[in-house]
C-alpha cells in the first residue's frame, strides 16, 4: 500500500470512527429542533 | 588499472588540455572539458571541428560521472542540448562497454532513459505499436536543432545539426522518430522516478506538478494512480457506512400518543409520559400524523422536557393537506405526517408536552368574524386527530450522506487535479484535440 493509499485509508478510518461516534451519541448536525413559535410561517397552497 | 587501460588521452589542438577519451573506438567527436572546442577523434592529428568557447556549461552530471541505472553501471560521455524552437532539453549520452550507449533526456528537471531500437515499431492506423505496447501520435514532425554541445558521440555532431522528429506517448513513456537525410532512427524513452535518477546520479528529483506547470508530454498524471489506489478504499468504506446506518438506525420502544384540535379552535396544550432513556445520549423519532386534515394545516409543536432539570428540546411540525380543481384537473399539496428527529437527548425521564392548533383554509364551512384576533374562523369544522409515536433511536441519513461525501472528497479532489493535469498536457498535443479516448489513457498505467 502506497503512502498516498494508506493515509487516504486513515482519512476513511477517521469519518467512519465520527460517524459512530455521532452515530451512537444520536447526534447529527442536520436534526430536527428549536421552537419556531412567533417565527414566519408559511401557510397555505402554493399551487398557482 | 582496467579503467586506465580503457581511457586514452589526447591534448586539445587548441589550449593543450589533456581529454581523456572514454569509449575509445567509438567516439567520433568529443569537446575539450576546457575551452570546450570540438575535436574529431577519428583524426589521428586530433583536428579542430569548430570552436564552441561559449560551451562552459554547469552541467547536472559532470561528464565522466558514473551512476548504476537499472542494474547497468553507466558512465555519462557527452551532453547536447537540443531545441525545437518551443522546448528545451537535454541529452545526456551514457556508455557501458558491454552493454552500449543509452540516452539520458532530462526536461523541466524530469529525467527519462532512452533506448535506441533496432527494429522500426509497427504501424496500426495511426498509432505504433512495440512489444505490444501501443503508442498515439502527440507531437508531429517538427525540426531538433542541437544548441550545445560537450563530451563524446558515436557520431559527428557539431551545434546546428538538425533532424526531423515526431513522438509517440503512452503514460510514462515517448516513442521517437528522428530523421534525417541518411537514417531515421527510433528511440523509446522511459521516464524516470525521482528515486531512480536521484540514487544513479545524485540529481534533485523532478519537481511536483502544481497547476500552472506544463508537464512533459509522455508524463503519467501523479493523481491517477492515487485515484485507482483509493477507489477500493472508498468503496470498502461505503459498504461499512451501510452496515453502521442499519446497525445504528433502529428506532424501538415506540409509544403512542394522540390529542385532538379543532380547526381555528384553541391552541390544545397536552402532556404525556413519561419517556424513560435509560441509556447515555440518544436520539429520538417523533412521527406526527394528522390523517384528518383537508383544506387547512396543523401546527404541532413537541418538546420534551427533562422532568429532572427542566431541559428541554424542542421540534416542530406542520402538517398541511390542500386539493382542488382546476383547467388542468386535480391536484393536491402538503403532507399529512412528518417525522421529527430530536438529536442527542440525555439519559433521564422526560415529559413530552405537545402544543398542537389547527386552522381551515377554503370558502367551506360557517364563517363568523373574530373580533379579538381581526380575522375570519370558521365554524362547524369536525376536530383533527393528531396521533404521535414516539420512539427511541433515529436513522439520520443525512450523517450518512455527510459522511459518504467526507469520504470522495478527496478523491474528487484528485480527479479535479488529474483533469487539470491531462488539460495541461494534453495542450501540447498536436494534430486531432483531445477526446474521451485521450482521457481514459491518462488513466492508464505506466
Amino acid at each position: 500500500m502506497s503512502r498516498s493509499s494508506f493515509l487516504y485509508a486513515l482519512w476513511c478510518l477517521g469519518v467512519l470512527g465520527l460517524y459512530l461516534t455521532a452515530a451512537a451519541q444520536g447526534y447529527s448536525p442536520f436534526a430536527d429542533g428549536g421552537r419556531t413559535a412567533g417565527a414566519a410561517r408559511a401557510y397555505g397552497p402554493t399551487h398557482k | 588499472m582496467a579503467e586506465e587501460d580503457s581511457v586514452r588521452a589526447l591534448s586539445c589542438p587548441a589550449c593543450g588540455g589533456t581529454i581523456a577519451l572514454r569509449a575509445a573506438g567509438y567516439t567520433v567527436t568529443l569537446a575539450c572539458e576546457y575551452c570546450g572546442t570540438l575535436i574529431d577523434a577519428t583524426d589521428p592529428a586530433a583536428r579542430i571541428i569548430t570552436r564552441y568557447n561559449e560551451m562552459q556549461a554547469s552541467l547536472a552530471i559532470p561528464l565522466g560521472t558514473r551512476g548504476t541505472l537499472r542494474g547497468v553501471e553507466w558512465e555519462a560521455i557527452g551532453w547536447l542540448q537540443r531545441s525545437d524552437g518551443w522546448a528545451i532539453w537535454d541529452e545526456y549520452l551514457l556508455f557501458n562497454p558491454y552493454v552500449g550507449y543509452r540516452w539520458l533526456i532530462a526536461q523541466n528537471g524530469q529525467w527519462s532513459l532512452g533506448t535506441m531500437l533496432t527494429a522500426a515499431p509497427q504501424r496500426d492506423g495511426p498509432d505504433r505499436v512495440v512489444a505490444g505496447r501501443r503508442f498515439t501520435p502527440f507531437y508531429s514532425v517538427t525540426t531538433a536543432r542541437v544548441t550545445r554541445v560537450a563530451g563524446e558521440f558515436y557520431w559527428r555532431v557539431k551545434p546546428g545539426e538538425e533532424v526531423r522528429a515526431s513522438d509517440y506517448v503512452r503514460p510514462g513513456f515517448m516513442l521517437s522518430l528522428e530523421q534525417d537525410d541518411r537514417e531515421n532512427s527510433w528511440t523509446i524513452s522511459e521516464l524516470l522516478t525521482g528515486r531512480e535518477i536521484r540514487a544513479a546520479f545524485d540529481v534533485d528529483p523532478p519537481p511536483v506538478w502544481i497547476p500552472g506547470m506544463t508537464p512533459l508530454a509522455h508524463q503519467p498524471s501523479p493523481y491517477a494512480r492515487r485515484i485507482k489506489g483509493w477507489w477500493p478504499i472508498a468503496a470498502l468504506s461505503f459498504v461499512a457506512l451501510l452496515v453502521l446506518l442499519t446497525l445504528f438506525g433502529r428506532t424501538m420502544q415506540p409509544q403512542m400518543f394522540s390529542l385532538s384540535v379543532t380547526p381555528d379552535g384553541p391552541t390544545v396544550s397536552q402532556t404525556f409520559g413519561p419517556i424513560v432513556l435509560p441509556l447515555g445520549k440518544q436520539a429520538m423519532t417523533v412521527e406526527a400524523m394528522t390523517p384528518g386534515v383537508e383544506q387547512g394545516w396543523v401546527d404541532i409543536d413537541v418538546a420534551f422536557v427533562n422532568r429532572k432539570t427542566q431541559d428541554s428540546y424542542d421540534a416542530y411540525a406542520l402538517n398541511e393537506h390542500y386539493s382542488g380543481r382546476d383547467s388542468d384537473g386535480y391536484w393536491s399539496e402538503g403532507a399529512r405526517s412528518q417525522t421529527l428527529k430530536v438529536a442527542s437527548l440525555p439519559a433521564g425521564t422526560y415529559d413530552l408536552v405537545v402544543d398542537a392548533q389547527a386552522h381551515h383554509w377554503g370558502s367551506s364551512g360557517n364563517w363568523t368574524f373574530d373580533a379579538s384576533s381581526s380575522t375570519y374562523k370558521t365554524e362547524g369544522q369536525p376536530p383533527i386527530e393528531v396521533n404521535l409515536t414516539v420512539a427511541r433511536g433515529a436513522r439520520f441519513t443525512s450523517n450518512f450522506w455527510l459522511a459518504v461525501l467526507m469520504i470522495l472528497l478527496p478523491p474528487l479532489f484528485m480527479l479535479v487535479l488529474h483533469i487539470l493535469f491531462e488539460n495541461a498536457r494534453l495542450a501540447q498535443k498536436d494534430g486531432s484535440p483531445a477526446d474521451a479516448d485521450d482521457w481514459l489513457r491518462g488513466m492508464e498505467a505506466p
